[in-house]
């Protein structure tokens, strides 16, 4: 089932928007954007269909739009289809649910974006920093776009 | 598919930071210098005499925020970047790069430059891979192999610094083309080459590959479960020991890799000996690969006219290229300016790192560290 096939309803809602793309330019066959409580399922049904696997979880930090945009990429290993989703968060307050119980190796990129832009990710068990120095203070986040 | 739905998706995964350290137990630095590890990598290891009860790598001591330093260069200005972050397959990350641009911009490449990126990086490849069998067996305590694979990969070395003008960080691809012309020399020398690596490699097998004591300390050591292929992202030489068929020269062809005709190796076992023999089989078909392109290359310009000053359209791309390591993605998002807004670089050794504390748990160390050498990482790439 495809991706827009599963989520019409929520297609539907507003919940989770198709974005303009050009699959031939961008190198990205499904570019979506979703909120975060729709991210579990989103992870759920990548799980469940053909081999999907996890590319990488990272983020943009859109400081005009005041939000920072949570960005999750996943690829096939039998033929390419690579579905992007988005999922934006408010720039001051920015939580966002872990999918590291479904796909463990999100656990290091959670973290590395966690850093970098200051997301909490819900649930994660592990928010040691990664690249950064263990005891620098949470709020040094080298890739805001505000950052001295 | 039934398949997939049997297995849970849940997976609890434990946090794996050292906490307690009983009387019995002792905390063990695999410290930034060591041999073993392939770059600045420091692995915290909980050890039981010599069993590995947990282990947790460190990160971050070669890191150099390479991402934010894109965001405050033009887009030309990266481009020396992409060679100092995996220095054994520099010219793959250039090509990642340089593709990566010319997609969002809708530049076209001549055909003569697209044959010799194909010639310059399966050669990278080749070196890279002579690099990782002489380290790998240097690591399982075997001397002679490391020297007879760097006097190969010397010969490949003046190959491309004859072309490029480095041994080691390339930065020979430019928007559009090239930045120099080959000659029939490199051409010549090329063929030549190949047909020494021929030889070479049937005596690389008859050294190591039926050798009693690399065989203990290789078979099913390090076996990967079939479905973490997909949870930790894994790609490369690591998830083609494991009956997956995916490699981006074929899945998701770029530049002109369909137009030639070579296998993918695929074994089934997952431990370290399978990924040997899946990289030992590369060399082979990189020089069909390198064959066909040299009997096939036309004449005729090397570059393409572009603006002096890139500015690609709004929006994001993504450039999925077949490094040595695995899957390297470039995703560029941009805003219309002459620097791009943000870069991400998704390097395959990173994912392929992550799953090796779940492998190390209760193996003895030095299978920790054949583990470790059969991944192929470069620690540059995963810190950025």
């Amino acid at each position: 089932m495809k991706i827009h096939e599963f989520f019409a309803d929520d297609t539907a809602n507003g919940l989770m928007i198709p974005l303009e793309n050009e699959s031939e330019k961008s190198g990205i066959h499904d570019l979506w954007q979703c909120t975060p409580e729709l991210l579990e399922e989103v992870a759920l049904f990548i799980w469940h269909g053909p081999p999907y696997f996890l590319e990488m979880v990272t983020a943009i930090d859109q400081i005009e739009d005041d939000k920072i945009i949570g960005v999750y990429s996943f690829n096939r290993f039998d033929k390419t289809n690579r579905i992007i989703i988005h999922v934006p968060v408010p720039r001051d307050n920015p939580v966002l649910p872990t999918i590291s119980m479904i796909f463990p190796g999100a656990v290091w990129h959670e973290r590395e974006t966690a850093e970098f832009f200051g997301i909490t990710y819900t649930n994660l068990k592990d928010s040691r920093r990664l690249l950064l120095l263990d005891d620098d203070d949470p709020s040094y986040n080298p890739l805001r776009k505000d950052f001295k | 598919m039934s398949q997939m739905k049997q297995t849970n998706p849940y997976i609890d995964v434990p946090s794996y930071a050292l906490e307690n350290i009983t009387e019995s137990t002792f905390a063990l630095n695999l410290g930034p210098q060591h041999p073993g590890t392939h770059g600045v990598l420091r692995i915290i290891l909980e050890m039981d005499g010599e069993y590995i009860l947990k282990a947790d790598p460190v990160l971050g001591y070669g890191h150099r925020v390479q991402e934010k330093i894109a965001e405050n260069s033009t887009y030309t200005q990266v481009l020396p970047y992409m060679g100092r972050m995996d220095y054994l397959g520099a010219l793959l990350y250039n090509q990642a790069w340089v593709c990566c641009v010319e997609k969002m911009c809708g530049f076209e490449v001549p055909e003569r430059a697209e044959h010799v990126r194909v010639i310059t990086c399966e050669l990278n490849r080749i070196a890279s891979h002579l690099l990782w069998y002489g380290a790998f067996l240097l690591d399982l305590g075997g001397f002679t192999p490391f020297l007879h694979a760097f006097s190969d990969r010397e010969r490949v070395l003046d190959l491309l610094e004859y072309v490029t003008g480095s041994r080691l960080t390339y930065c020979f691809f430019r928007f559009g083309g090239l930045f120099n012309d080959v000659d029939d020399h490199f051409l010549q020398n090329t063929m030549d080459f190949v047909e020494h690596l021929r030889k070479s490699l049937k005596s690389y097998h008859e050294l190591v590959t039926g050798n009693v004591i690399f065989l203990n300390r290789t078979e099913n050591v390090g076996t990967v479960d079939h479905f973490d292929a997909r949870r930790f992202g894994l790609s490369g030489p690591v998830v083609r020991a494991m009956d997956y068929d995916h490699d981006v020269r074929r899945i998701e062809p770029y530049s002109i890799y369909d137009r030639f005709d070579f296998d993918i190796p695929v074994y089934k076992e997952s431990d370290c000996l399978a990924r040997y023999h899946v990289r030992l089989q590369e060399f082979e078909e990189s020089l069909k690969i390198i064959e066909q392109a040299i009997s096939a290359i036309p004449d005729g310009p090397i570059r393409s006219k572009v603006p002096k000053i890139i500015k690609p359209p709004r929006g994001e791309a993504c450039m999925a290229v077949e490094t040595p390591r695995g899957e390297l993605v470039v995703y560029i998002v941009s805003d219309g300016t002459k620097t791009p807004y943000r870069v991400k670089y998704r390097v395959p050794s990173f994912s392929n790192l992550s799953v090796f504390a779940k492998l190390a748990e209760g193996t003895l160390l030095a299978d920790a560290l054949a583990i470790l050498g059969s991944l192929d990482l470069v620690i540059p790439e995963i810190d950025r």
